[in-house]
């Protein structure tokens, strides 16, 4: 299927094809234009790891280098059961996905297939000079602000409470994973079909007013916060490999350009309405 | 001794901060942050260097007295020890 996310034309192939039709829909594209990644995703009952050399292993995940120039990056859990293996091209211009669901796992075999191809668009998007951030992305009169916290935080919570309280003012980007390129001047959040739980996601590209990392609290308040905390709050919410060196060198400096380009608030607030009046009037003061 | 691999500094206006990247991401919880002093010894501490290296850097660069400049050094590298971020070579 061709689709086209964040202004990247790609091929998408996987096992669930009419599960990612109906996710994919909104972003489908025309076939002329060539596509700047290949993705395919397949279900398989069992994952065998190619005889290669490791070069960088952390817990349960691990990357070999392939004779050919590829890599392959594997999770083999504590049972030994490989859980995934993704092939792909040193640019994550090609990926080749494989997935095996452990039999006692609560997730389905297409769970697994959204979550890494989501995972591959990230890593390519970070190689074409963008970056994926976790959190929940709405557009406020046609400005974005991206709400980011440690999942469970409250995140869905409050942009739910924008909506309800600034109505046709508000539209969903996405609820769990925006793509972020920069413009000229300025920074563009995207839609992307990853959108988490849910399917909360529309195909939008607006400027991107804000970066708010939401905390729970007793009262609500926001303040800014220093482009150097920012920094280090971004990189545990910032989609990235952790494997790939060359590409954690690229979204650093992808983070550290982001906090100079826009500002970033500290929101702690209830889940009462007044954090959406609190948070917008913070961050578009004098709009 | 020099730095480990896998920690870079970003400089944000006057501000700079330690990075870790890769396998030290996955785990490294604290926000590190460096004077100008600190970050001009980071720089040096990307080839290996002794303490006494590392001092006659300081001297030849800022204007300062030696007291002083080894009173920075060592708390730079207590700093840095602490926190786990300096390979010490052999």
């Amino acid at each position: 299927m061709r689709i086209c996310v964040a202004d990247i034309p790609m091929e998408v192939e996987t096992t669930d094809t009419a599960f990612f039709a109906r996710r994919f829909a909104a972003y489908a594209a025309n076939k002329d234009v060539p596509p700047q990644m290949t993705m395919t995703s397949t279900v398989v009952p069992h994952i065998e790891v190619p005889a290669a050399e490791e070069v960088w292993g952390c817990h349960n995940l691990h990357m070999l280098r392939l004779p050919d120039g590829r890599f392959c990056v594997y999770t083999r859990l504590q049972s030994g059961h490989i859980r995934h293996l993704t092939t792909y091209a040193p640019k994550a211009e090609r990926a080749d996905i494989q997935v095996s669901p452990p039999a006692d796992g609560n997730l389905t075999p297409t769970d697994y297939e959204y979550v890494y191809t989501g995972q591959e668009f990230a890593y390519r998007l970070g190689y074409l000079g963008g970056a994926v951030l976790h959190g929940s992305a709405i557009a406020y009169r046609g400005e974005g602000v991206i709400f980011s916290a440690p999942s469970g935080t409250g995140k869905s919570t409050h942009t739910t409470l924008w909506k309800r309280c600034f109505g046709a003012d508000v539209e969903y980007i996405n609820d769990d994973k925006p793509a972020l390129r920069f413009s000229d001047d300025g920074v563009t959040v995207y839609g992307t079909p990853w959108s988490g739980k849910t399917d909360l996601n529309n195909n939008l590209a607006v400027p991107l007013r804000a970066v708010v990392f939401l905390e729970r609290g007793e009262k609500n308040h926001i303040e800014r916060m220093s482009p150097v905390e920012a920094l280090f709050r971004m990189g545990r919410e910032i989609v990235r490999p952790y494997s790939d060196m060359t590409l954690e060198k690229k979204l650093a400096d992808f983070m550290t350009e982001l906090t100079q380009r826009v500002p970033v608030y500290r929101l702690a607030c209830t889940m009462e309405s007044e954090a959406a009046t609190v948070s917008r009037d913070g961050i578009f003061a004098g709009k | 001794m020099k730095i480990k691999d896998g920690f870079v500094l970003k400089t944000i206006g006057d501000n700079h901060i330690v990075v870790p990247l890769g396998a030290q991401a996955v785990d490294f919880r604290c926000m590190i942050t460096l004077n100008d002093t600190g970050a001009f010894l980071w720089e040096k501490l990307a080839e290996e260097q002794t303490a006494a290296s590392l001092l006659q850097a300081l001297l030849a660069e800022y204007a300062v007295d030696e007291a002083t400049a080894q009173k920075d050094v060592d708390a730079f590298l207590n700093h840095l020890r602490e926190n786990d971020l300096l390979e010490e070579c052999l």
